[in-house]
């Protein structure tokens, strides 16, 4: 009969080790063991990607500076408000990525002789748009629209700006290169929901397995909303499409 | 969840009377009415619905064999003599037309057999499609009395072939194999309108959103609003043909008015009233 290794078990999951570890204390059945074996997997799996939190490094054509443009002055960035550059996730469901028009605006002067910028210059000269590859990328069934949240939070309740993107995209002013900080899960998604719901309105039965923790929101507690209702919609048909 | 539930919400919808209370305090109740007088049977809301709704042009044989998947389509009824009457092969007045498109049912048959809740009402009255969550029992399509659920048997993301795909529309996704599909009442363009209140901190207005069919349709024949306003052109539309959830004209008999629902007496409550076609000669 083999026997389970439990403590490697434990170091690789958390949620495996409470309930299996009381109750399995003898097999009975080589089925039973393989049986467990294959739930510790399977639970180990659907842990790790509770717990994962950011994504693998994205490779992009040139290694975009967020810290640079979009950090504070004191840190050598430049404070650019994030709804220049995605000037479109204040009036479209996704946020964008400037043209490269945007970018030559400034660096036709600025910082030319370093050698990312040379690279840009070359995509512009021979007017083809950079390749940039998407990190925060949610599946085709999902509807999410930047402008209600852009337009709740910064226009109707007057949050910063960088504050509200950071809510989803964490916190982009000071990374090198832009990486997914958040599980962007539908149970992580629905719990900051939760929170935004004064009508009553409930997280369906289904969606509620999948609840986890939010991430470092920051939005915990009722904290004044200028007026704003607070009517997140938890209904699958307002994001499932 | 299962079996329990299948069982309660099954004696909760066979239950004629009052509608779902819990849905009655929601600000929005989409709902919609056919004129059958003005429809020409021209199979515009067809085609419409077709490009909105990214549906695939399944060819002549596979509809032969009725696997098409119009979310809505146009029934064409021919009279042909009464009983004792000479029969005609075709009526010398022509076809009578009616799109049938899911009726939204209140009490759908669909709703309580869906093993995964795939299928499950929403709290603006739209009997909804999970696709991601549908695993192709097809018990949805089997309890449906009006027919209106399609299952795509076959992949048909690949006939959309460059440049085709650039018409697909984003707002929803394409359904692939082993997925139920029928229509929204164009959840998309609801859900944008929705968007566009709230960021304007007010309702939907009466004329907002308009159904894909609705759009196309040539002689105004399809009405689509909420029924929870009143001053709503679809809520005028019911109240003018004394139509109302819980109506039953089995029950009431048959007041002088156009209006009913297709098959009001299996106490679905559909959401689409249509109104009947009056000839000439009937008056």
């Amino acid at each position: 009969m083999p026997k389970i290794p439990y403590q490697q078990a434990h170091s690789l999951s958390r949620i495996a080790l409470t309930r299996r570890h009381r109750a399995d204390e003898g097999f009975r059945s080589v089925g039973t063991a393989s049986l467990l074996v294959v739930i510790v997997v399977v639970l180990f799996g659907a842990g790790f990607m509770l717990v994962a939190r950011s994504s693998p490094p994205v490779m992009q054509p040139i290694e975009f500076p967020h810290f640079r443009h979009a950090g504070s002055v004191l840190e050598g960035g430049h404070e650019i408000n994030c709804l220049y550059c995605h000037t479109y996730a204040r009036r479209s469901p996704v946020a964008g990525i400037p043209p490269l028009a945007k970018c030559m605006g400034c660096h036709r002067y600025i910082a030319t002789d370093k050698e990312p910028i040379k690279r840009l210059t070359e995509y512009w000269k021979n007017g083809r748009p950079m390749p940039w590859r998407k990190v925060h990328d949610l599946p085709d069934f999902v509807y999410f629209s930047h402008e209600r949240h852009i337009q709740r939070f910064v226009f109707q309740e007057g949050q910063p700006v960088q504050q509200v993107c950071g809510y989803c995209h964490g916190d982009v002013k000071t990374m090198k290169v832009a990486e997914r900080r958040r599980p962007l899960t539908m149970g992580w998604c629905l719990r900051c929901h939760e929170q935004f719901q004064d009508t009553g309105s409930q997280t369906p039965a289904p969606a509620q397995d999948w609840l986890i923790e939010p991430a470092d929101v920051g939005l915990a507690g009722p904290a004044a909303h200028r007026g704003v209702p607070r009517n997140a919609p938890s209904d699958c048909w307002e994001c499932h499409k | 969840m299962g079996i329990e539930r299948m069982i309660k919400q099954w004696f909760e919808f066979r239950r004629s009377g009052q509608v779902g209370d819990e849905y009655h305090r929601h600000e929005y109740r989409w709902g919609m009415t056919i004129d059958l007088d003005k429809c020409i049977g021209c199979n515009a809301c067809v085609t419409a619905c077709y490009a909105e709704n990214n549906l695939p042009v399944v060819g002549k044989e596979r509809f032969a064999r009725g696997l098409a998947m119009h979310w809505i389509r146009l029934e064409r009824y021919w009279y042909t003599g009464e009983a004792g009457e000479k029969k005609t092969r075709f009526s010398e007045r022509g076809a009578q037309y009616l799109p049938m498109l899911c009726q939204q049912c209140e009490h759908a048959p669909c709703e309580p057999v869906c093993p995964v809740t795939a299928t499950y009402h929403t709290p603006d009255g739209l009997n909804a499609q999970v696709y991601n969550r549908c695993i192709g029992s097809r018990y949805c399509s089997n309890n449906c009395p009006y027919k209106v659920r399609y299952f795509n048997f076959y992949s048909y993301y690949d006939t959309w072939q460059t440049p085709l795909e650039q018409q697909l529309n984003p707002d929803l996704s394409v359904r692939d194999k082993g997925v139920m599909e029928k229509c929204t009442f164009c959840v998309q363009r609801i859900r944008a309108a929705k968007n566009r209140a709230k960021n304007e901190n007010r309702k939907v207005r009466d004329g907002e959103v308009m159904t894909a069919c609705q759009q196309a349709c040539p002689t105004r024949a399809i009405v689509f609003g909420n029924l929870e306003d009143p001053d709503s052109q679809v809520a005028r539309s019911w109240k003018v043909h004394k139509m109302a959830f819980g109506h039953n004209e089995k029950k009431e008999g048959k007041k002088p008015v156009r209006g009913y629902r297709v098959l009001e007496e299996l106490n679905t409550e559909p959401s689409i009233q249509y109104l009947e076609r009056v000839r000439d000669t009937d008056v």
